[in-house]
């Protein structure tokens, strides 16, 4: 017969499993830095210059206007800015600061917004960027 | 002449427009996004065809193994909705007879959720949709995955592709870059189709009218580094899927987690430059499988363990990149759905099996997949006191045996 001292034992067992996990993973990585913009003019996104360094590249920009983050990355003086969601069923993903993922089915891009691997089978959208006065414009249109 | 022109380009205009304002590629989805209503349905789809050959017993089996057929439509920003319906083995029939043979398939539902967000990273679902258990059960299109099978690890122990009912909460650890979570509650299993063959696998209830209280809790940690895809998962739930009133007379455990199952497994993946390598290992328990032998005498195992590795290196990725590949892979599996059984069960070693398969992927193109692989399988004796009434022209079975796949597959 099952007791609830059983249950409780291995949902403890578990959680302590999967938390054990999560603080080992935490020593592992760092964060990307996310930025929420509050913008309201109409297609377009402002991020300041400064939230780049040497060694800070991307940024995670999060607009009330997109249903998805955009991944804003600088490489030799300039901007990318990727759509965080998966062309095949329009799922949210996840950045890392080698690839993208797609968790619902394993879809895979590079920093390009290349597919390197399917079920997604065209590019991550890419929206125009331009810098002007210490600021980078993204161009949501 | 002008006047011609102007009524075909008029009559062009108006003919086209229809088609386009209802169906769009998930490409043009992302535009319509940023458009005032937010609106956008999105079609897409998968399916597979094979053919495979038991070289023992010399015969072999033509299917249209799967065909489904992806709806999703974003009602705004924050919800959307995404069904899969799925007919397996090309034909069904009410009657069972068509033109003189009986309709094999099944049609089902793969999976039909509403997706609220919370915010970008952060999601809730709710309806019928595949918790985060294993590998194959969320990636198991078949032109993502080596083999003309799905391994057999993830449909003999862990259940594939195991979808019930219940709400589910997905996301991103914002101060970790690259860890997944995912917590879900569903129904339950039901212990009632459980058996020595096929393990949990007969126990889900797939969004079928289900009865009985018991629930499922399950519960994930997905993390990319690097090149490595590491993911851990957890299910504990009540088997019991019978009112109170049944599960009494049959004196078994009801409630939340009456009769509990509880499953574990990790899962390793390493790609780079061509090179696939995965590994997983997993274990499942089920609590009181004598009491559930002896309501319904199906031999339930008490545990049940496996693991596989799979090596895989596309012979074209240096010219390709992987728009074209030719994989090469090789798998090696191994599977007890009887580690344990309870005292009032049968032990039957063919249940302890071994799979050795190697084969190869071709990809034209992504989103097309021919495939060819062998598979052998090598299993302990069958133990004959499972054959309740025996057969004068009973198949032997063989322990060690081989088999011969083709299948092609696509996606889009």
């Amino acid at each position: 017969m099952t007791t609830r001292r059983n249950f409780i034992k291995t949902g403890c067992a578990a959680c302590l499993g999967l938390g054990s996990f999560g603080v080992l993973l935490e020593a592992c990585s760092a964060s990307m830095p996310l930025l929420k913009i509050t913008s309201s003019d109409t297609g377009i996104l402002k991020i300041p210059s400064e939230k780049f360094s040497v060694s800070n590249t991307m940024l995670i920009v999060r607009s009330s206007k997109l249903e998805n983050d955009i991944l804003l990355l600088k490489k030799q003086g300039s901007f990318k800015a990727l759509y965080l969601h998966c062309t095949h069923e329009n799922q949210p993903l996840t950045p890392t600061s080698s690839k993208i993922y797609c968790t619902a089915h394993g879809s895979e891009f590079d920093l390009e917004g290349n597919v390197l691997k399917e079920p997604a089978l065209k590019p991550l959208k890419q929206f125009r960027t331009e810098e002007i006065n210490n600021e980078i414009i993204i161009h949501l249109i | 002449m002008r006047k011609f022109y102007a009524i075909i380009i008029c009559g062009l205009t108006i003919l086209n427009l229809p088609a386009k304002a209802q169906v769009f590629t998930p490409e043009d989805s992302l535009s319509t996004g940023l458009i005032r209503s937010q609106q956008a349905t999105v079609i897409s789809g998968y399916g597979e065809a094979r053919y495979n050959i038991d070289t023992k017993r010399k015969s072999a089996e033509a299917s249209l193994k799967r065909i489904v057929l992806f709806l999703g439509h974003k009602f705004n920003n924050n919800i959307s909705l995404f069904t899969e319906m799925e007919m397996e083995d090309a034909l069904v029939t009410s009657t069972g007879e068509n033109d003189g043979t009986g309709g094999k398939g099944d049609i089902s539902m793969e999976q039909a959720f509403l997706k609220f967000n919370l915010n970008p990273s952060t999601y809730i679902v709710a309806g019928l949709f595949i918790p985060r258990i294993g590998y194959i059960n969320e990636n198991h299109l078949p032109s993502t995955f080596n083999g003309v099978d799905r391994p057999f690890l993830e449909e003999q122990v862990i259940p594939a592709t195991w979808r019930e009912v219940g709400v589910g909460l997905y996301g991103q650890v914002r101060n970790i870059s690259g860890l997944n979570y995912s917590v879900a509650v569903t129904n339950g299993l039901n212990s009632r189709n459980f058996s020595s063959a096929s393990g949990l696998s007969g126990g889900k209830q797939a969004g079928q009218a289900v009865n009985g209280l018991n629930l499922g809790l399950s519960g994930s940690l997905l993390y990319y580094i690097n090149n490595f895809r590491i993911q851990a998962s957890g299910y504990l739930g009540g088997s019991t899927a019978e009112e109170k009133r049944v599960a009494d007379s049959l004196m078994l455990n009801s409630g939340t987690f009456g009769n509990p199952v509880s499953l574990g497994e990790m899962n390793v993946q390493y790609s780079h430059n061509g090179i696939g390598i995965r590994v997983i290992g997993t274990f499942a328990h089920i609590e009181n499988a004598d009491a559930i032998n002896r309501a319904y005498a199906n031999n339930s195992p008490e545990t049940m363990y496996g693991a596989y590795g799979e090596l895989g290196y596309d012979l074209l990725f240096k010219k390709y990149h992987a728009a074209k590949s030719l994989i090469l892979f090789g798998r090696y599996e191994f599977i007890d759905l009887g580690a344990t059984v309870p005292i009032n069960g049968i032990d039957n070693p063919a249940n302890r099996k071994q799979y050795f398969i190697g084969g190869l992927t071709y990809k034209p193109i992504r989103g097309i997949a021919i495939k060819a692989d062998y598979v052998r399988r090598i299993t302990g004796e069958f133990n004959p006191a499972l054959i309740v009434t025996p057969f004068p022209q009973q198949v032997p079975y063989f322990k060690n045996n081989g088999f011969v796949n083709t299948g092609i597959a696509y996606n889009f």
